[in-house]
């Protein structure tokens, strides 16, 4: 029934040409190093206020599927990932293209990315509705609980030292604090400005971060030219005997992806990580991996691609992001007046049913487009910087204008993106920034709300069973790095 | 020379960090408590400046980071100032109200100027000029006409 209901929207020939644009549109900016994903559809969110909401919501997705896949053009024929997520596939996707064999890879690699994307959107179609009904029976503590796993799970998994991404995601909640508080209706941390009343905009703030800040680090780098290897190649599309021949892979990294795409806070390039290391030391040769292994390129595509479906189902079902594109799509939700979570389910269900359809789709036309547009897309490399970043800058200024008609929101806009580079030159990670803004809102009014239910005792986050799973994997995690040392030490002492 | 500018704004980060911090911490001070509720609207951002205090410390002491690059000889950190410093006087001049087409116009064509190469610089101004009518004269027709956005002017 699910599935009828998924294809519904498919129906509408306006729904198909937004999927059809969203994701051609994010196969393009995937495959321009220094652009990725995040940043198109930041962009593109001040658009989407004149559009349906199931147009917006669906184009959107199309973006965010187009976007991860369409680097692994650039990956396997320069060993430039388009997007992170294509970093994993340059491991042996440009040995490959080395030994002429790069038709071969980006075969390879298209299969695997639709099968990755098939399987999450048979996930996110029969398990959605199911965590969505059970996230019904979430309380506040709970979704305070499963915002702080989410932020530790976040910056524990992200690249860099743990203390750079709590301090990341502490700074996105303070980012989120300035304005009127939504319980007791206080002014706050306004400091006496005028425009702080309303707050920071979310767009603003994540066009800052996502579009103007990478274009700063586009201009330190722009002497900086793409060395690779242009290779030949024919257009060879992946046989009905390798997709039987590597059914295992396909399958163990599909739902590897899908997995860990539901974990709150974690990414594609986590995902295509954990399936490659899988690979390798389940193969028969792990030491070919690394030098050109087909498998490789299998288990990190698929993976990369079926966390993207994996990681719409906690934002659908719970409201709470899966990755940080998935922060960003929380956004659009809020633009268009709609929350998602249990009651999206009941007030909103063709925008359900249309992200189902949509990601599903998309998949179907990234598979499409990039089997018959590789040479042209693999062209995007050398578009010249100096044209490109201008009209980049532009369009972020148009887009803060659109949001509120206000040049204050250009100002803040302009503030985020030169705080945003600043912050990854010393080494702190934007990801956690943009989930603990989003997520403060919602929980810091669950702690309120709870702590009233509860006359101010803070027993129930630890006697309510799943708040109290929450908090201990969140614990868990924040400890890891601290056990991992003392048992490698432990390790290293017995004989 | 990277790596120092690096250096010197990890310190500077990490000392308006805990400036914000202190402020915040100062100015919730302000708010009165909970009436229906424990925690009121002070003590959130209290936490987090707290926190934020704290874990900007090792900003100010430790050392360069993974992230930081080892040569930095082709990196053009002139490009990005200048970049910046065109884009604060393009947002001023809209700020004014100033017709958008125009300044874009300049705005991009300036921009597109400084970013190309040394080599052929007359055919890198006429490709920039060529740019700022299509960002100033193209967009604005976009986004007034299409997506009935005003913009200024």
């Amino acid at each position: 029934m699910d599935l009828l209901n998924a294809a519904l929207p498919l129906m509408d020939v306006g729904v198909l040409f937004y999927i059809a644009l969203g994701t051609m549109l994010g196969i393009v900016v995937g495959a321009i190093p220094g652009l990725n994903g995040a940043m198109l559809i930041t962009l593109s969110l001040p658009l989407t206020f004149y559009m349906t909401p199931v147009n917006s919501i669906v184009m959107l997705v199309g973006m965010y599927v187009g976007s991860i896949s369409g680097g692994v053009i650039t990956a396997i024929l320069f060993r430039i990932p388009g997007t992170p997520a294509s970093v994993v596939t340059t491991f042996d996707g440009y040995p490959m293209a080395q030994k002429g064999r790069a038709d071969r890879a980006i075969a390879l690699s298209l299969g695997a990315s639709l099968v990755g994307g098939l399987i999450a959107g048979m996930f996110l179609i029969s398990l959605a509705s199911l965590i969505s009904d059970w996230a019904a029976k979430l309380g506040p503590f709970e979704y305070f609980s499963l915002v702080m796993m989410a932020m530790v799970l976040i910056t524990s998994v992200g690249s860099g030292a743990l203390w750079a991404g709590l301090l990341s995601g502490a700074l996105g909640m303070l980012a989120a604090m300035p304005g009127y508080d939504p319980s007791s209706g206080r002014l706050r941390l306004d400091f006496g400005i005028s425009g702080l009343d309303g707050g920071f905009g979310l767009l603003p703030v994540l066009i800052g971060l996502f579009a103007v800040s990478q274009v700063i680090a586009e201009i330190v780098n722009i002497d900086r030219t793409a060395k690779g290897v242009t290779t030949r190649y024919r257009r060879v599309a992946m046989r009905l005997r390798d997709y039987r021949d590597n059914a295992t892979n396909l399958v163990r990294s599909s739902l590897i992806g899908t997995f860990i795409g539901i974990l709150p806070g974690i990414g594609a390039t986590v995902g295509s990580l954990v399936s490659y290391s899988v690979a390798k030391n389940t193969s028969r040769d792990p030491d070919s991996f690394g030098k050109g292994a087909e498998s490789g390129v299998i288990a990190s595509e698929a993976a990369n691609n079926a966390t993207v479906g994996g990681a719409l189902i906690p934002l659908i079902a719970i409201g709470i992001p899966g990755s940080v594109i998935d922060a960003i799509l929380l956004g659009a939700f809020v633009i268009h007046g709609m929350r998602p979570g249990p009651l999206l389910f009941d007030n909103n269900p063709e925008i359900v049913h249309a992200v189902m359809g949509g990601y599903i789709l998309s998949c179907v036309i990234m598979f499409v487009a990039l089997s018959f547009a590789t040479g042209l897309i693999a062209r995007l490399m050398y578009l010249p910087r100096q044209a490109m970043l201008p009209a980049i800058l532009v369009f972020c200024v148009v887009g803060s204008i659109a949001a509120n008609n206000q040049i204050s929101d250009v100002w803040v806009m302009f503030a985020f993106g030169v705080f945003g580079y600043v912050l990854e030159r010393v080494g702190i990670p934007l990801g956690p920034f943009v989930i603990g803004f989003v997520l403060t809102p919602i929980a810091e009014e669950s702690l309120r709300s709870g702590l009233m239910m509860s006359a101010g005792s803070w027993l129930p986050l630890m006697t309510r069973p799943i708040s109290a799973v929450f908090l201990l994997i969140a614990l868990l995690m924040l400890m890891a790095p601290m056990l991992t040392k003392r048992a490698q030490r432990i390790v290293g002492r017995e004989p | 020379m990277y790596e120092l500018i690096t250096t010197w704004l990890r310190i500077a980060l990490g000392l308006f960090l805990i400036a914000i911090s202190i402020l915040v911490f100062v100015d919730t001070a302000s708010l009165p408590g909970g009436v229906y509720e424990p925690l009121g609207p002070a003590a959130f951002p209290r936490f987090v400046a707290v926190v934020i205090g704290l874990l900007s410390l090792p900003l100010l002491f430790v050392g360069r980071s993974a992230g930081e690059s080892e040569d930095g000889s082709e990196l053009r950190q002139d490009l990005a100032v200048a970049g910046l410093a065109l884009t604060v006087g393009y947002i001023i001049l809209l700020s004014f109200d100033l017709d958008y087409r125009p300044v874009t116009i300049i705005y991009a064509a300036a921009m597109g100027f400084l970013l190309s190469p040394q080599s052929n610089r007359l055919r890198a101004g006429i490709v920039a000029l060529a740019l700022g009518a299509v960002l100033g004269l193209g967009l604005h027709f976009l986004m007034t006409s299409v997506f009935v956005v005003d913009l200024p002017g």
